[in-house]
């Protein structure tokens, strides 16, 4: 690639002006997933082929996966100090917080049970939808069939 | 939404006080070592009388848990209420044939990578 007519640069590297933020560009979901997967394949993981967003790897004695929503990510493995390690490394390459154990991921959130299972809510996205609505302080309703009626059923009823 | 008017907000007021009542309510997993996958489905065709468009909605247990879930509102018109039903079979073992392909995934991933350490 070479510079347009017009452009006026000294150094020959710059061919084109950048006038968009990376951010904003139509190109920029797709360069970002792969340099995450380039990343994280020089890591040793590979991309599962039903699930482009989940990686795993696996030593002897350790498994990880990762499974990533844009630039959210769940590293779940079978050693804290591996996935502490895979934590380190991937923050080489990319500025990124640790928000510790799971506790909340694309609204919904996740609570360790006693029996070491998983409780998944919505508790907190329902309430800021809640006091959006200005409704938090409503009576709670049953499920009841008249949410669902048809316009059909509605103008059935009124005759 | 442009132009919400009173009918939409007493269609949906009802949802929301629904809401509140379930705020806290939630999908309990538990931990299990069996891999069976169990799906369900229906089809809802007689409640859309005006639109005759149908309704198909599905979930997937794998052993205990619940694992994928599905309600959705088709855009095709049926003439036969086999059709819902058929369609929500076809698309609940569509779901199930991903998640084992997933599973299967796991398995040949393990193997590829446990034998090229070996080497």
């Amino acid at each position: 690639m070479q510079q347009p007519p017009g452009l006026v640069s000294s150094n020959p590297a710059q061919v084109c002006k950048l006038s968009n933020a990376i951010y904003g560009l139509k190109q920029a979901p797709r360069s970002w997933f792969q340099k995450l997967s380039f990343t994280l394949n020089n890591m040793g993981f590979l991309a599962t082929k039903s699930n482009h967003s989940l990686f795993t790897k696996y030593t002897n004695d350790i498994t990880i996966f990762i499974l990533k929503y844009v630039d959210d990510i769940i590293i779940i493995g079978s050693s804290s100090a591996a996935i502490a390690s895979v934590i380190s490394s991937l923050n080489k390459f990319f500025a990124l917080k640790d928000l510790g154990s799971l506790y909340y991921f694309l609204g919904i959130e996740a609570r360790w049970t006693s029996n070491s299972g998983l409780h998944l809510s919505q508790s907190k996205y329902i309430k800021e939808l809640l006091e959006h609505a200005n409704m938090h302080k409503a009576k709670p309703a049953t499920y009841s069939n008249d949410v669902f009626l048809s316009p059909y059923s509605r103008f059935n009823n009124s005759l | 939404m442009h132009q919400p008017q009173q009918h939409h907000w007493k269609t949906v007021k009802p949802l929301l006080r629904y809401l509140v009542g379930s705020i806290t309510h939630g999908l309990q997993l538990t931990p299990s070592s069996s891999y069976s996958i169990k799906g369900f489905s229906d089809g809802d065709w007689g409640s859309n009388l005006d639109g005759r468009k149908y309704t198909i909605g599905y979930y997937v247990y794998l052993s205990n848990n619940i694992i994928s879930w599905n309600s959705h509102k088709q855009k095709v018109v049926s003439r036969s209420n086999t059709e819902p039903n058929y369609r929500s079979i076809a698309t609940v073992l569509f779901e199930i044939i991903w998640i084992s392909s997933l599973l299967l995934n796991f398995i040949f991933l393990l193997l590829f990578q446990l034998f090229t350490q070996i080497i």
